[in-house]
C-alpha cells in the first residue's frame, strides 16, 4: 500500500486493515517518540508514553474527526499522553531529583555536543506547557495553527506560551552560563 | 535592560520575526527599534540562536521494538470487517438486482453500504445538529420518497438509565426506523428481522458515533454510549414482516418491543 494518505489509511484501519495502522505507526513513531523524549527526556518513559499515544489513536480512530490533519489528532493524544505522565511524575519526584538523576543518564548518550545537552537539561526546566510548545514549534516545526489544533487552546495563547516559554528558556541557559551564538 | 524592560509591541515582534510572522512594514519598525536599543537587540540575537539551536537538535530513533509492541497492544479485532470486499463487486453486477438473488450477498452490500454510510455520516457530518432524513435519502438509490411511508407506531423508552423514543414507519417496499436512545451506560440495540423479507439499504446517525455497526443475515447490532438518534432503513418484500427491537445494558434486556408491519 504505498503512498496511501493518512485518510486513506484511516479509512481502512476502521474497515477491518490493521496493516493500514502499522504503515501509521510507522510513519508517525518517530516524531511522536522524539516530541515525548524531548519532554520527558528519558527514552524509556517515551517509548511507553508513544506506545500508549498509539494505542489510544486506534481505540478512538472511528471518532477521528476528518476535518482535521491526523498528524494533529494523534500528536494532540500524544502530547496529553505527555503532559499526563509528567504530572503523575512530579507526584512522585521534585524536579530536582529528575535533574540529577537525568545528568548522569544514559540519554545523555544522544546529546551530539554540550550545547544540544544544554538545552535539553534546560528545557526540563520549563514548565511542562511551555516545553510542549518549544517542542512543537522548534523541534516538530508545526505552525501556530497546528499547534492551537493539538493543544486544544486558540493560536493567541499559542503565541503568548511560546513566546513566554522562548523568554524563560534563554534566562535558564543564561543562569548555566551557557553563551549564544558561539 | 531586562526582556520584562521592552515594550510590548516589541517583545511581540521580536518573537513572531523569530517565528517568520512578521510584515515587511512590522520588520523594518523592529530593526529601527533594535538599533536604538542594544539590549533588546541582544534579546533578540539571543532568541534567534537560540531558535537555531532547538532546530538543530537532531532526532532520535525509538527501538526497532517500538512498532512491534504498539501493534501487539492493539486490540486486534476492534474493527472487523463486515464483509468481504469481493462482495463489493456484487453490489454493481446483474446478480445483485436478479430477483431470486442470495440474501446474503444483498445483506453483504448493504452492509458495506452501510458501514459506509456510517464512516461518511460520523466523519464529514459531525457537526449536524439534527438528523435530516433527507440525508438519508439522499444517499440511497431509492424510487420512493420518505415522506410517503405510514406511521406503524412511535412510543418512548423508558427505563431506569435508559430513555428515548422509537418510531417506525413503513411502505408497500420500505421500513423506516427512527430510533432516539439516550443512556449513561454504554447500551446494545439489536434489530432483529426475517432473513428473507429484508435487506439493509441504510443507516444514519444524528451526530458522531464511535460505534461499529455489525449486520448479519437477521440482525443488525449497534453498541451506543450516550445521547444519539439514528434511522435505518430497509428494503422489504410486500410480505408481513415481524421486527423485533431489543435494548440492552450487561447483558440485561432493558427494552424489547415487536412490531408487525403489515404486507400489500
Amino acid at each position: 500500500m504505498p503512498n496511501k494518505s493518512d485518510l486513506e489509511l484511516v479509512r481502512q484501519v476502521l474497515n477491518g486493515k490493521n496493516q493500514a495502522f502499522e504503515m501509521l505507526v510507522v510513519k508517525y513513531q518517530k516524531p511522536i517518540f522524539n516530541a515525548a523524549f524531548r519532554m520527558v527526556q528519558n527514552s524509556d518513559d517515551a517509548e511507553e508514553i508513544a506506545q500508549s499515544a498509539f494505542v489510544k489513536a486506534y481505540e478512538k480512530l472511528s471518532s477521528y474527526n476528518e476535518k482535521y490533519k491526523f498528524f494533529s489528532w494523534l500528536y494532540r493524544i500524544a502530547i496529553n499522553e505527555t503532559l499526563n505522565f509528567i504530572s503523575k511524575r512530579k507526584n512522585k519526584d521534585s524536579l530536582d531529583t529528575e535533574m540529577v538523576s537525568r545528568e548522569s543518564s544514559p540519554e545523555d548518550l544522544y546529546s551530539h555536543s554540550e550545547r544540544s545537552q544544554n538545552l535539553q537539561i534546560a528545557l526540563g526546566e520549563l514548565k511542562s506547557e511551555y516545553r510542549a510548545v518549544i517542542v512543537l514549534k522548534h523541534l516538530q516545526e508545526l505552525s501556530y495553527q497546528e499547534i492551537s489544533e493539538i493543544l486544544d487552546v486558540p493560536v493567541k495563547t499559542v503565541k503568548s506560551r511560546l513566546f513566554t516559554a522562548r523568554q524563560q528558556l534563554r534566562e535558564v541557559l543564561l543562569k548555566r552560563g551557557i553563551q549564544f551564538g558561539g | 535592560m531586562a526582556a520584562n524592560m521592552i515594550d510590548e509591541k516589541y517583545l511581540e515582534l521580536i518573537h513572531r520575526k523569530i517565528d517568520g510572522d512578521i510584515t515587511e512594514d512590522e520588520k523594518e519598525q523592529l530593526f529601527q527599534f533594535l538599533k536604538a536599543n542594544p539590549e533588546a537587540e541582544q534579546l533578540y540575537n539571543d532568541l534567534l540562536e537560540m531558535s537555531k539551536d532547538l532546530g538543530g537538535l537532531e532526532d532520535i530513533d525509538p527501538s526497532p521494538n517500538l512498532k512491534k509492541n504498539i501493534m501487539n497492544a492493539i486490540p486486534a479485532n476492534k474493527y472487523v470487517p463486515v464483509v468481504k470486499e469481493s462482495f463489493w463487486a456484487s453490489l454493481f453486477g446483474e446478480g445483485f438486482f436478479a430477483p431470486r438473488m442470495k440474501m446474503s450477498y444483498a445483506f453483504a452490500g448493504g452492509a458495506l453500504a452501510g458501514i459506509l454510510l456510517l464512516m461518511l455520516f460520523t466523519t464529514s457530518n459531525q457537526q449536524q445538529s439534527q438528523l435530516n432524513l433527507d440525508d438519508l435519502q439522499g444517499t440511497m438509490v431509492l424510487n420512493e420518497s420518505l415522506d410517503d411511508l405510514q406511521l406503524l407506531e412511535s412510543g418512548e423508552i423508558n427505563n431506569a438509565g435508559l430513555s428515548g423514543n422509537l418510531t417506525v414507519k413503513y411502505s408497500d417496499r420500505l421500513i423506516l426506523l427512527d430510533l432516539s436512545v439516550n443512556s449513561i451506560q454504554s447500551t446494545h440495540i439489536l434489530l432483529r428481522f426475517p432473513q428473507d423479507d429484508i435487506r439493509f439499504r441504510g443507516f444514519l446517525p444524528e451526530s458522531q458515533s464511535s460505534n461499529t455497526l455489525v449486520l448479519n443475515d437477521s440482525e443488525l447490532k449497534l453498541s451506543h454510549n450516550g445521547n444519539n438518534r439514528y434511522a435505518v432503513l430497509l428494503r422489504r418484500t410486500e410480505n408481513p414482516i415481524q421486527l423485533e427491537v431489543l435494548l440492552s445494558q450487561s447483558a440485561s434486556n432493558l427494552y424489547k418491543k415487536q412490531y408487525l408491519i403489515p404486507g400489500e
